[in-house]
């Protein structure tokens, strides 16, 4: 099955594409998902919450793909990126929401040709965005991420995500391995009970849940700098933490000697609020550390690029037969080779 | 401008003493002895890079066996110039005293923005430009306009620090400086930031602006954002922006 069919059986109207750093193979991805919509018969619509399809990459200066989109696709773009696109556009939509690169316009494809995009650099914007291609006929919408930005992929969104990783992420094979399994993870931690679920929506508010039922409220800004607080409020009959918002390195390292901390779960919303150094988040899972989330990302695929721009790449087949042992349960797809063989 | 040799814009080449001759001047470093190995060697690598008659005219001694180099070569290439495209922000700046006069008009209360320069640079030259007092090339800081609260961090400053300040002021606007950055490290100084910002959900609450000698409002785009500004900008050119922004998510 490919990954368009799995998309539509599971009803996902929204799918980003997040890279785990830059040219790890987002928009070669996202070619590979028109190529496969084309096939199948899907109307998709795109955009991006970088810039995408231009000829050279603005910050390695290194050679990007074009973006080829074909007759009937949707596409929100700013109107700066528009100007300077191939393709024969119909516009449907000036939609007020302004990015760097201009207005965000909306259009419709009447000729094949190629494009570039750049959509609303926010998630709540693209949220915004991505509704408005599927209310103009879109029945799947991409969205291309930036860099290494995973905002969009939060399950709040986006209905579902693919995870683009590669060569580019180091040139030591068990460190791309490492780190996309430290994402993988992280984006699909599973989901919380609903008892303390019900009492982070209802306070929403970061607050440390006790068995007795009680709920204490740390008198904080936000819990970025607020770990010390936090810390003075867990207690013996501490059963879960929640964080709103960011989980930092900071902030674990301000609970990390609490005695109490083992046996507790630490809720937050979902996986793209992660930012923990890898180390730091290795060593405490080690130690018994439990992290759940209120809402998991569903990860559609992982898509394999073994070659990196700056020089050196990997043996595809090496890269993804290893790439297995790391992930299990998700769908692992080399872009680049092409090689979605084993159905 | 008579007798002026007509340039072809599309085949531009370096200029050195006469038009079109595709004379440079670059130097580096090469860790090797210094001595007439290290020039030949040097003189080897300038071919390389594509430029004829590659020539030495300067190495110095670096010790423990790197050698200096200052180098002429000619340039073989060109570029079109006539089909470049860089977008720029279609604004028109308004002055100091414009900006003044909008705040009080249309904001009526001040406009609070924190500026620091994040991760590890130290190189405070951009953000002290555009926020101190007495600004730079006779353009006051923001420090000096009436109405704008600004809030300067300085230098190595980390996101958690910037974000935690910006929510305890109530800041309308963070500009972040990225100046000097060996390996790209400041993207993901930037993009951090960001992602930081949507997880505390304050991306839609706050304007965000960077600023450095390698920034333009593409790479804003791609970094996600609202603005960026390049070198030969001054504290009216983000003012202006950052007020109109304020302004617009006021309706």
């Amino acid at each position: 099955m490919n990954i368009i069919e799995a998309i539509r059986q599971n009803n996902y109207a929204t799918v980003s594409i997040v890279g785990l750093a830059k040219n790890a193979g987002k928009t070669v991805t996202l070619n590979y998902l028109i190529e496969e919509a084309e096939k199948s018969g899907i109307r998709i619509g795109i955009t991006s919450t970088g810039r995408d399809g231009e000829s050279t990459d603005l910050v390695t200066q290194t050679q990007k793909p074009s973006i080829l989109v074909t007759e009937g696709m949707i596409v929100a773009t700013a109107k700066n990126t528009l100007l300077l696109s191939g393709a024969r556009t119909e516009i449907l939509e000036t939609t007020g929401i302004n990015t760097p690169m201009g207005e965000v316009i909306i259009v419709k494809v009447r000729q094949r040709g190629n494009i570039q995009i750049a959509g609303p650099v926010s998630a709540l914007d693209m949220k915004k965005i991505s509704k408005k291609l599927n209310h103009y006929g879109a029945q799947i919408v991409f969205i291309d991420g930036a860099i290494d930005r995973k905002a969009v992929s939060s399950p709040v969104i986006t209905d579902a995500c693919i995870i683009a990783t590669g060569a580019v992420l180091s040139r030591d094979m068990k460190k791309v391995l490492e780190k996309t399994a430290h994402s993988v993870e992280c984006l699909t931690l599973n989901k919380a009970d609903n008892e303390p679920i019900y009492i982070a929506n209802k306070h929403n508010k970061t607050c440390i849940i006790q068995n007795t039922g009680e709920v204490s409220i740390p008198d904080i800004k936000t819990s970025i700098t607020g770990g010390k607080k936090i810390n003075e409020l867990i207690n013996e009959n501490t059963t879960h933490i929640f964080i709103k918002g960011a989980l930092t390195t900071s902030l674990l390292k301000d609970i990390e000697g609490n005695k109490y901390l083992r046996g507790i779960k630490i809720i937050i919303e979902d996986g793209t609020k992660i930012f923990a150094d890898i180390n730091v988040w290795n060593e405490m899972r080690r130690k018994g550390l439990r992290v759940e989330v209120l809402q998991p990302v569903n990860v559609v695929a992982v898509t394999l690029n073994p070659i990196s721009p700056t020089g050196y790449f990997f043996d595809s087949v090496e890269f993804k037969s290893e790439m297995e042992k790391y992930l299990h349960g998700v769908k692992i797809i080399d872009v680049v080779a092409g090689g979605d063989l084993d159905g | 401008m008579e007798g002026i040799q007509k340039v072809d814009l599309t085949k531009v080449k370096p200029y050195g003493d006469t038009l079109n001759d595709g004379m440079v001047q670059m130097s580096f470093s090469l860790p090797v002895p210094y001595g007439d190995e290290a020039c030949e060697a040097a003189r080897q690598l300038a071919s390389k890079m594509g430029f004829d008659d590659p020539a030495v005219v300067y190495s110095k001694d670096l010790g423990v066996g790197y050698t200096y180099f200052v180098m002429y070569g000619k340039c073989t290439h060109t570029v079109d110039y006539t089909t470049i495209e860089v977008p720029k922000v279609s604004m028109e700046f308004m002055d100091r005293h414009e900006v003044e006069d909008y705040i009080s008009e249309n904001i009526k209360r001040d406009v609070v923005i924190v500026g620091a320069c994040t991760g590890t640079d130290a190189h405070t030259v951009g953000i002290d430009a555009i926020m101190n007092m007495k600004g730079f090339d006779g353009n006051y800081g923001l420090e000096r306009y009436k109405g704008i609260e600004a809030i300067n961090m300085g230098s190595q400053v980390p996101n958690e620090e910037l974000i935690a300040k910006a929510i305890e002021v109530k800041a309308d606007a963070i500009l972040v400086s990225q100046v000097v950055t060996q390996k790209d490290v400041h993207i993901a100084n930037l993009t951090q930031l960001v992602e930081m910002m949507e997880a505390e959900g304050l991306r839609d609450k706050i304007i965000l602006v960077c600023g450095g000698p390698r920034i333009s409002h593409e790479l804003a785009q791609e970094l996600g954002y609202d603005a960026g500004f390049g070198s030969g900008s001054f504290a009216n050119h983000v003012a202006t922006f950052v007020v109109k922004k304020v302004a617009e998510k006021m309706v």
